[in-house]
């Protein structure tokens, strides 16, 4: 009996001990990323913020803007009107500050922005001589909403300056920027062309001889939209005549991958650190597999279309590899490839190709999904329409000079800066 | 270690002990070598504990029930029939492990799971049911019916 029982703790005091030497393995630190999507999709505005706004409104007080004020019912005058309304319904509280601007900017009160309706104003020596917008680039701040109403630029030489300007005061350091065309009776003087200066007069009832104006609007994008909001119920103020131009594409996104049935090699984990991040273990002496991937997004309205069967993948790997004694940090990676993408309005669809060393260990991947360097966007319709490449009095007279140049140069700069992405999700792989 | 409620008590540690060994430790090793085609692993392995800690359970009802029967009073007048018990017990215990593949083979029809994992499987299913009903019973048994378990007059 005695020897019966003894027997029996034997037998468990040894169970005790093999769970204890299998329970307690080594194993190896967990890779670690950034796993927010703030890189993606953008931050959110703190609630104060979202009260209150320091809004700078800029008027072309050029020659060529007089052409806007000489009908004090038309689109432009309208506009003006509408610039601190819709602030103030935008947001409890507003700081409007006024300024003009042409060859200098000078600071005004709201009394004499009044006065923007009528010809005199745009009568100014020292600013009515030539439009400097590169001044007005400078004053822009990214705790400021910055409106510029003018009709551009007065020679062609000033879209490559200007946009590298934009690119280095604005872009680098976050400040986005959005367009607004608004068509408007106009009967005064054209000056950017590549003609001599000549008369242009719209016919009162017909809004194809309208001349645009435009608002450009720089600040963080969702203090642009919120403005773009308001002001987009005016009748005068069309929807389809607006882009932002940021560097976040979409609001959110949702990736799913799943390993391909043929993919014997690979079993999928479940992941705890969150959504868009996936874990599989990859056999012994396997080097890799195919996932089917699927993406669903919202694209961030206004912002221009993008052709995605041109998106890339752009790959940065982590490893912890079983022999080496320190993991091995960041850096880019070719072992993932994307294959046969195919798009569906908002959604993606695409095989991805898995291939790495033959080494055990830890392999953890960052993978973006980004548009090309170049050519990547499509340029809206009614920037096309309201731009030409040589407008003269017997031929679009009314339209913009290089308008379409201008919006496509700004896309690149934007771009040039970060590239684009829509989407990122994070893979890791424990070979055995 | 015969007596109640002892055996109770260490026929249930016995079972516990193995659902651990069984489902914890030897479940992660299916789990790094099974391939699932859908299924996480780790989705598979919870499907797996829950079935081996079912038919646990259900081997622990059959344990406690010989332990009843073996200590009554009246079991020493039938011990022909206290066999006929025993080994009925003991092909139900079979019968577990049998019912518990069979789930898992349909519940992973699509996840195209070879036969030497659910082989695998079935054993670790046939260790918690009735080879833990044998060891526990031929072990932890009442004197009444201590040598009725397979193999019992030969070891005491």
């Amino acid at each position: 009996m005695k020897n019966e029982s003894l027997r029996i703790c034997e037998i468990f005091l040894f169970l005790l001990v093999v769970i204890l030497f299998i329970g307690c393995g080594k194993k190896k630190p967990e890779i670690k990323w950034d796993y927010s999507n703030k890189d993606i999709i953008g931050s959110d505005l703190g609630q104060s913020e979202l009260n209150f706004i320091n809004l700078d409104v800029y008027i072309d007080a050029t020659t060529s803007m007089q052409g806007f004020a000489v009908n004090p019912n038309n689109a432009y005058n309208k506009f003006l009107e509408e610039i601190e309304t819709a602030a103030n319904t935008a947001w409890e509280k507003t700081d409007v500050k006024y300024f003009k601007f042409g060859t200098n900017i000078k600071r005004i009160e709201r009394n004499e922005f009044l006065r923007a309706k009528f010809p005199g104003f745009y009568s100014d020596r020292g600013i009515f001589e030539k439009t400097k917008i590169d001044s007005v680039i400078y004053k822009t701040d990214l705790s400021r909403l910055s409106v510029v109403v003018t009709d551009l630029f007065q020679t062609e030489g000033d879209i490559n300056s200007i946009v590298l300007q934009i690119k280095e005061r604005c872009f680098s350091k976050n400040i986005q920027l959005a367009i607004l065309g608004v068509k408007s009776y106009y009967e005064g003087k054209v000056f950017d062309a590549k003609v001599p200066s000549y008369k242009f007069v719209s016919k009162m009832d017909d809004e194809k001889t309208f001349r645009p104006f435009y608002a450009i609007m720089f600040g963080e994008p969702q203090n642009i939209l919120r403005l773009f909001t308001a002001l987009k119920n005016k009748p005068f103020v069309k929807e389809e005549n607006f882009i932002l131009i940021s560097k976040f594409l979409v609001n959110k996104f949702e990736t799913k991958l799943t390993k391909t049935k043929e993919s014997k090699s690979l079993s999928m984990r479940k992941s705890e650190k969150g959504p868009n991040t996936f874990e599989y273990t990859l056999k012994e002496n396997a080097r890799g597999g195919k996932f089917d991937l699927e993406l669903s997004y919202d694209r961030m309205k206004f912002t221009p279309q993008f052709d995605p069967s041109l998106l890339e993948l752009e790959v940065f790997s982590k490893r912890n590899l079983n022999k080496a004694k320190e993991k091995i940090d960041s850096s880019y990676s070719r072992d993932l490839r994307l294959i046969g993408l195919k798009h569906d309005e908002n959604k993606i669809n695409s095989a991805l190709e898995l291939e790495l060393e033959n080494e055990p260990g830890i392999f953890s991947y960052r993978v973006y999904l980004q548009l090309p360097a170049i050519g990547g966007f499509i340029i809206p319709d009614w920037v096309k329409e309201f731009s030409s490449e040589n407008p003269s009095p017997s031929k679009d007279a009314n339209k913009t000079l290089n308008l379409e140049k201008f919006i496509t140069n700004l896309i690149q700069a934007n771009i040039s800066i970060s590239r684009t992405k829509i989407a990122k999700f994070f893979i890791t792989i424990r070979h055995q | 270690m015969r007596k109640s409620p002892i055996n109770y008590l260490i026929s249930f540690a016995c079972a516990a002990v193995l659902w651990v060994i069984l489902g914890i430790f030897i479940g992660d090793l299916i789990g790094e070598s099974i391939t699932l085609a859908t299924l996480a692993v780790e989705e598979f392995l919870n499907l797996f504990r829950i079935a081996l800690g079912v038919i646990t359970l259900l081997s622990l009802i059959l344990i406690f029930y010989w332990l009843y029967y073996g200590a009554k009073s009246s079991t020493a007048g039938e011990l022909k029939t206290a066999k006929k018990k025993y080994i009925v017990l003991f092909v139900t215990e079979l019968i577990f492990a049998i019912i518990m593949l069979v789930i898992l083979v349909i519940m992973l029809l699509d996840e195209g799971v070879v036969g030497s994992d659910y082989a695998l499987i079935f054993l670790l299913a046939i260790v918690q049911t009735f080879i833990l009903f044998w060891v526990t019973t031929l072990f932890f048994s009442p004197k009444t019916v201590k040598y009725i378990p397979f193999l019992a007059k030969k070891i005491f």
